[in-house]
């Protein structure tokens, strides 16, 4: 049997924070082979959306499913790389460090090293190995982070504020990086306030507003 | 929180009796006890003074204010801690006066000396590599060390907190909590004189010599990168390790001084120092919860991970602090049993309430919460595990058995709390 067609399948996904509620029935697909980008104003639900398919929050009401099993369950864990919009608390670890780190918590073969090597490289983080998170620029930071979770090549990439903080340069890699594990057959959601850089790097764009999605479709649908 | 008077008095109607009854036996105990109380201040003011918010805590904005170092110093340190140390004199207080009697108003003064004496000690240490006035301020407590021996018409060891020890056996003539409560005055000012002159922190190393091993599985992994976090933490190196280390100086001078009674005194200030590592293990941990609970790892298993590398941490501390005065005092398996005893249950107690309350970086009113839950869950353990060791029968065993069971709980806790905590 082989794998499912569909990286990511939010269906009425509902989430409350107190008696705010953030997601009022979110309904969303990702295709494996395909990069779908979230869009919308601060406090649409975007963040919240990502998180939910990453695992990190539960949904109140409808369901997530990653390659087709339960999103926050271990198996779906064990198949999503998650990039979060800050990598915080691990200044106290190399950049080496933190890649065997999450190589070990995702029980990712030898093959991890390899790919996160040329990553590395391709981020212009070569020879940074032994450089602390902590000492290291906000976007080297991000970089680090994205490294990581690409090096896992997971079935569904989840990336917040994609290209926050990175340099053209690294915006440019993010794109290739990410279009190349859509053409590897991964899934990829991410979200972002960079309209120019969804255009560039997503197949189809959905637009969050007031907790639903409110249109979705190919990128064109940005102009 | 709301309970931690009664516990406190509740406490000190306990161990009141045992206590007179140990300082009555004669002098140089008592004295020693003086010492002992004024010492343990001592550590939580180098722990504070140290930790405490400085200028870059304000944040970017704010930082860049026109705000003089007096003013800040008053602003973010002196008058929120005094309002804390009014509320924790309170509670100890309540603990002091059914425990000491008449003695409690002179333990009270000598603890806000200790407390300001500790302080001024490290601040004006940290103050020597920018100015002047960290020599300054150190002369000044040692002035007010040899100012308070002498008034107290003791011993110079045992400074300003002879007067406690006289107090504790009914003689000491009334002036001592007067006497203490002006030396604390002057130490707090000392404190502020070299705040106002301590240089920024040297930024953080930006590489490390070696990439450490991360290990093979999940829960190695997760071990080792919290042993290397919390090894590596500058606020834990500036705090418990610099606590611990003035300890171990301590304890050897003492060891050297008194012998092994001395070595054990110092022995305990080193464990209460490095018991900060697993009091802000759970916290530190929880920094990085968007990983932890992204990756498929088990959440309490890598919570209780960071636990245990809290524990390796402080016990590494400690070993290295009693060694070198254990060695010179040429202490008995005994004595080094019972530092390994008392190390055991403070760091026990310590991952319980860094686990129930989180230490949370740069917040000084959750990281005096923490410490609070410490005296809390120490207080409270006290009194459950002394009856559980009594219900089986005492002696060597007992004492085994339920210390095992404190670490366990502790490990349970930690994994448990890790797991239900609040989602990122």
């Amino acid at each position: 049997m082989g794998s499912p067609v569909v990286a990511l399948a939010c269906t009425g996904l509902v989430k409350r924070y107190g008696r705010t509620t953030v997601l009022g029935g979110v309904d969303l697909v990702v295709e494996r082979g395909s990069v779908v980008g979230l869009v919308g104003p601060n406090g649409s639900g975007k963040t919240t959306t990502l998180r939910i398919a990453a695992g990190l929050v539960a949904a109140d009401g409808g369901s997530a499913l990653v390659d087709g099993e339960r999103a926050g369950t271990t198996a779906a864990k064990a198949r999503t790389g998650f990039v979060p919009d800050e990598p915080t608390g691990l200044d106290e670890l190399t950049v080496g460090e933190y890649l065997g780190l999450v190589r070990a918590l995702y029980r990712a073969g030898p093959e991890y090293d390899a790919r996160a090597g040329a990553l590395l490289a391709a981020f212009r983080l070569s020879g940074r190995e032994r450089s602390l998170l902590g000492s290291l620029s906000h976007g080297l930071r991000r970089a680090s982070a994205i490294v990581a979770a690409l090096a896992l090549r997971p079935a569904l990439a989840v990336v917040d504020e994609a290209s926050a903080a990175l340099d053209p340069a690294a915006s440019a890699t993010l794109r290739e990086s990410l279009r190349a594990l859509a053409g590897g057959g991964g899934g990829v959601l991410l979200a972002t306030q960079d309209l120019e850089f969804a255009r560039e790097t997503c197949d189809s764009v959905a637009v969050l507003g007031g907790g639903r999605i409110v249109e979705h479709g190919p990128v064109a649908v940005l102009s | 929180m709301v309970a931690l008077p009664a516990l406190a008095l509740l406490a000190g109607e306990r161990a009141g009796p045992a206590l007179q009854q140990a300082v009555a036996s004669s002098l140089p105990a008592a004295l020693s006890t003086g010492l002992g109380f004024g010492a343990t201040a001592a550590v939580a003011g180098v722990v504070v003074a140290l930790a405490v918010p400085r200028r870059r805590f304000l944040g970017a904005q704010l930082a860049a204010a026109p705000l003089s170092p007096a003013a800040l110093f008053a602003a973010v340190t002196l008058v929120p801690l005094l309002l804390a140390g009014l509320a924790a004199s309170a509670v100890e207080a309540a603990f002091l006066v059914p425990a000491l009697g008449a003695a409690a108003p002179t333990a009270l003064a000598a603890g806000w000396a200790g407390f300001a004496l500790g302080a001024a000690t490290a601040e004006g240490g940290a103050a020597l590599r920018g100015s002047p006035a960290g020599a300054v301020a150190l002369a000044g407590v040692a002035g007010l060390w040899a100012l308070g021996a002498v008034g107290a018409g003791t011993d110079a060891l045992f400074g300003p907190f002879g007067y406690l020890g006289l107090a504790l056996r009914g003689e000491e003539l009334g002036t001592g909590p007067a006497a203490l409560a002006g030396i604390a005055v002057a130490a707090f000012a000392l404190w502020g004189l070299a705040a106002a002159f301590r240089p920024d922190d040297r930024p953080a190393r930006g590489e490390v010599r070696a990439i450490l091993p991360t290990g093979g599985g999940p829960l190695t992994a997760a071990f080792l990168a919290s042993l290397k976090r919390l090894g590596r933490r500058g606020e834990l190196r500036r705090t418990a390790w610099t606590a611990t280390a003035a300890a171990a100086a301590a304890g050897l001078v003492l060891a050297v001084l008194v012998g092994a009674e001395g070595m054990l005194l110092g022995a305990s200030l080193a464990v209460l120092g490095a018991a900060l590592v697993p009091l802000a293990a759970a916290g530190i941990d929880g920094e990085a919860e968007w990983l932890w609970r992204a990756s498929p790892a088990p959440r309490w298993a890598t919570g209780a991970a960071a636990a245990v590398a809290g524990l390796v941490v402080a016990l590494l501390l400690v070993t290295a602090a009693v060694a070198p005065a254990a060695g010179w005092a040429g202490a008995s398996a005994g004595a080094l049993l019972q530092v390994l005893a008392l190390a055991v249950f403070t760091l026990g107690a310590a991952a319980i309430a860094g686990a129930l309350l989180p230490w949370r970086s740069d917040r000084p009113a959750d990281e005096l919460a923490s410490f609070g839950a410490l005296v809390a869950v120490a207080t409270g353990l006290w009194f459950v595990l002394g009856r559980a060791a009594e219900s089986l029968g005492g002696g060597t065993a007992a004492s085994v058995a339920v210390l095992t069971a404190e670490l366990v709980a502790a490990m349970a806790l930690a994994g448990l709390t890790a797991a239900r905590g609040p989602r990122c």
